[in-house]
């Protein structure tokens, strides 16, 4: 087992070490090779890129600080809230992982565009929704679903008996609140605000879409390498990219790693709805109703401009932005690389995993570091790392398809590879064991005892991978080749283009594969299930 | 005796499972009551409606004779030990056992004074800066029953306090809820499945099952004389030996029944059953007397041989094989002897044996 943990370590040496570790070189070397700061002088001394770094802050700080009031009042809902409402909500607040996060960048161009069906209907002359007021809406509804999910499980976690002893002591419910509640969640509701917060920064294709003249941080890289082409310049906003998101990483994982009041698997006692008072009530469900009309809305509207010729403009209906060769190529291209992507990372994570906890492996730390270190650095900048690393020899890949699946693999390994682990603790060695002694081999007892025990860590594995894949935009779309051009990327330069009614159509078109796949998915669970009970 | 705490037909179903089908219970004044049964019987669920964080669906509950039902728990004035504590991790010794004086807006010297005299009372002096975490569970124990007391409660509701602790713990704890709650003369109402923590502090128990009491009383009264087959089985443990009625002796006022051990002599009422009437008989295994051929002369005495004995320190526990049953027969360990072996005989004494119908 050591041998294939080596094997893992140089791969994560290769594709997630090299090109960050070049990236950031790159910026401090001169055309000669001497070691400078004269690219990091220039980019601070352009008021636009100065002002990059000053409006991706201002962008994470108010993203995070409005998500996170939203999150709670979304998760207090779901954990505390009227019963009947709790289902819908949970549905319509999840509804965006299902496509790809800059939905919310194509319609609200068509709804609060210079032409956008709200801009029109309110006969407004001066505002539109590009600017601040889209990009930090865009991304407080994309980033919603990470939100509502991680702040949901800290309330659930929460043991219920705190709240009843509070209430139990003469608290009234909102005293509970103040005193019990909203303290034993706030190391949870840090770590949401922290990821929100990171992802906030390193997003490309929303402040991209809506950003109209205020320049951030990730579009600014791609700009300054794609546009430009200059390497060494690029490397400095991808540095102060990097920079959050090291931070970010380094509190999760040293600071709060141990700062928990709530457990993982706390009692359900939700027999009861909680009495909570009418105004705190009214106030919490009316944010969450504004909040999940406006993400129906949104996909009313995208669903609305796949067919129609130019929503807002020319509602007549049309079916010709689906009668699009470039655009099926492009998805049935995606579906291939999310497969495979998919596929591998499933695979190599949860053997990975295996490898290092049940091979107590010295560099287990290490090898997990290097691969949520892939997980955490934004897409631009590993993207613009590929660029650099694979353009020339040794390891000449940009030329193909190869590049994008490994880009995205090294992305999203740590998700299976943590699932893995989280997992396999559970398990008890003693299982294995008991095989050996009834005379299971290593194989048969990984096969027969820890793959059908794994199955539901695979299954999330996969999901999880695949779907990333199939919407993720920031990595691909510096590293996509002439003629192998991905969905998601289409997408988003079809919506930069303009060509609105195009890029819902396949946004429409995605989401029915995704949808599709899910529902596949569903089928083949319950055959394993059914398989495995019989065997 | 004053009344504190009254129950009238409480029922409670969770969607379509009965929980609680008609409860009507009186406790008295300072009174250690005890709800007993297994788990799913309905017991914490009762604790819950008297706490008031459980509505029931029919039924009233009266604290000091008012009507309580509208009374939310924060005004309510019960107050609860919740399994396991339920101590706020994030804050002190001192600002736990605090919490409902703060709510209250007390100064904060009659606070500080109230919480020393509470420490005091639950002997953990100078604890008041430690987080929970730092305290033992016996320690958390005492910290979770000075914060119920913190408001001078009409009634101490205990949900399985001490279900979390190992058994040395839990007598001791045990022993000490017992004197605080004496000393306070504090009402109390116990829930546990653990039948030795109810017989030894409860002034009155109630047996629960499928959501009714299945029998209240003292102690004693459960243990010696249980109302059903449940309560016998539930609380410690009884040979039952299915049997008929042959006839009634006037004399000595016992029955006449057959079973499978053979004729055996019980007392009861003369009235109680006709000739030919089915009915159980049951003894609890440490009633049995155990013995060889010295047992022979006296009233119900079987033969039997002995099928395990299972030495288990203070007591020796014996499977016998009796005619067609097989008996469970406890006896203490006198020290130096060794257990029967191979061939016995059985004494069950008159006054051990209780008579019960049964509907054959």
């Amino acid at each position: 087992m050591g041998s294939l943990a080596a094997v893992a370590f140089a791969l994560l040496v290769v594709f997630v070490a090299a090109p960050i570790v070049l990236v950031l070189a790159k910026g401090f070397l001169a055309a000669d090779g001497t070691l400078t700061l004269a690219h990091y002088r220039r980019f601070l001394d352009s008021p636009r890129h100065l002002a990059s770094i000053r409006n991706s802050l201002l962008l994470g700080l108010a993203t995070t600080l409005l998500l996170t009031i939203i999150g709670f009042a979304f998760a207090f809902a779901l954990t505390r809230g009227p019963r009947r409402l709790r289902t819908p909500l949970r549905g319509i607040a999840l509804l965006p992982l299902i496509a790809p996060h800059y939905i919310f960048g194509i319609s609200l161009i068509i709804l609060g565009g210079r032409q956008g069906i709200v801009t029109q209907a309110l006969g407004l002359e001066s505002w539109t929704v590009y600017g601040w007021s889209g990009v930090i809406l865009s991304q407080v509804l994309s980033f919603l679903p990470i939100a509502v999910i991680m702040i949901e499980n800290v309330l659930r976690g929460l043991d219920s008996h705190l709240e009843d002893a509070a209430r139990d002591l003469g608290a009234r419910e909102i005293e509970v609140l103040r005193r019990v509640t909203l303290p034993l969640c706030a190391p949870g509701l840090l770590k949401a605000a922290l990821l929100v917060f990171s992802l906030s920064i390193a997003d490309f294709a929303n402040p991209a879409l809506l950003g109209a003249n205020l320049s951030f941080l990730a579009p600014n890289a791609y700009q300054i390498i794609m546009g430009e082409m200059n390497m060494a310049l690029g490397s400095v906003p991808c540095a102060l990219l990097v920079l959050p998101c090291a931070a970010v990483f380094l509190i999760h994982h040293s600071w709060l790693k141990d700062k928990s009041f709530t457990t993982v698997g706390g009692r359900p006692v939700g027999t009861e709805p909680r009495p909570i008072p009418p105004l705190l009530n009214a106030l919490i469900l009316a944010l969450c109703g504004v909040v999940a009309a406006l993400i129906v809305a949104n996909f009313a509207v995208t669903a609305f401009g796949a067919v129609t010729v130019l929503a807002g403009v020319d509602n007549s209906l049309t079916l010709r932005h689906f009668l699009n060769r470039e655009g099926v190529a492009a998805l049935l291209t995606s579906l291939k690389v999310s497969l495979l992507v998919g596929l591998i990372s499933t695979v190599a994570g949860n053997g990975l995993a295996y490898v290092l906890v049940r091979g107590r492996m010295i560099g287990r730390g290490t090898i997990e570091f290097l691969a949520l270190a892939g997980f955490a650095l934004p897409g631009t900048v590993l993207g613009i790392g590929y660029l650099m690393a694979f353009n020339a020899p040794p390891l000449p890949l940009t030329n193909g398809l190869a590049i994008l699946v490994l880009v995205t693999v090294f992305h999203v390994l740590a998700v299976p590879l943590e699932l893995g682990c989280s997992r396999l603790v559970q398990i008890a060695p003693d299982l294995e064991e008991a095989a050996a002694d009834l005379g299971a081999g290593a194989w048969v007892a990984y096969r027969r005892i820890i793959l059908p025990l794994m199955a539901a860590s695979f299954l999330n594995g996969f999901v999880y991978a695949f779907l990333y894949s199939m919407v993720s935009v920031s990595a691909p779309i510096l590293l996509i080749s002439p003629g192998r051009i991905l969905a998601s990327v289409y997408i988003f330069q079809m919506a930069d283009l303009g060509l609105l009614g195009t890029a819902c159509a396949v946004t429409v078109a995605m989401i029915g594969c995704v949808l599709l796949g899910f529902g596949a998915l569903h089928v083949l669970d319950g055959a394993r299930r059914r398989l495995w009970r019989g065997a | 005796m004053n009344s504190v705490l009254r129950l009238e037909g409480i029922r409670k179903r969770f969607g379509a499972v009965p929980v609680l089908a008609g409860i009507d219970i009186d406790v008295r004044e300072g009174e250690f009551a005890t709800f007993m049964g297994p788990s799913g019987c309905g017991k914490t669920t009762l604790l819950r409606i008297i706490g008031g964080f459980v509505t029931p669906d029919s039924g009233v509950v009266y604290l000091d004779g008012r009507n309580a039902n509208a009374i939310p728990p924060f005004a309510r004035d019960t107050a609860m030990v919740f399994q396991n504590g339920a101590l706020f991790p994030h804050l002190s010794v001192a600002e736990n056992i605090a919490f409902g004086l703060r709510v209250r807006r007390l100064p904060d010297r009659r606070v500080r004074d109230r919480v020393r005299e509470l420490l005091a009372l639950v002997q953990l002096e100078g604890t008041e800066d430690r987080a929970i975490d730092r305290l033992s569970g016996g320690q958390q124990q005492r910290v979770a029953l000075a914060r119920a007391f913190s408001l001078e409660p009409r009634v101490l509701l205990l949900d399985e306090p001490h279900s979390s602790l190992d058994a040395n713990l839990r007598l001791s704890m045990r022993e000490e809820l017992r004197r605080l709650q004496r000393r306070l003369g504090l009402t109390t109402i116990l829930v546990t499945h653990d039948q030795h923590e109810a017989m030894s502090v409860s002034d009155r128990i109630f047996v629960l099952n499928e959501g009714r009491i299945q029998q209240e009383g003292s102690p004693i009264d459960i243990y010696e004389s249980p109302a059903n087959a449940f309560v016998a089985q539930f609380v410690g443990a009884m040979n039952f030996l299915p049997g008929t009625i042959r006839a009634f002796d006037a004399t000595s006022g016992c029955y006449r029944i057959e079973t499978a051990l053979g004729p055996l002599a019980v007392r009861g009422a003369s009235d109680a059953f006709a000739p030919g009437a089915a009915v159980t008989v049951g003894v609890r295994p440490e009633a049995i007397r155990i013995g060889g051929e010295e047992l022979r002369s006296e009233p119900n005495t079987v033969a039997g041989r002995v099928e395990i004995a299972m030495y288990t320190g203070a007591r020796i526990e014996y499977a016998v094989l009796a005619g067609a049953e097989r008996l469970a027969v406890f006896v203490a360990n006198p020290g130096r002897g060794r257990p029967h072996d191979g061939a016995v005989w059985l004494a069950l004494p008159l006054e051990a044996l209780v008579l019960a119908g049964r509907t054959s």
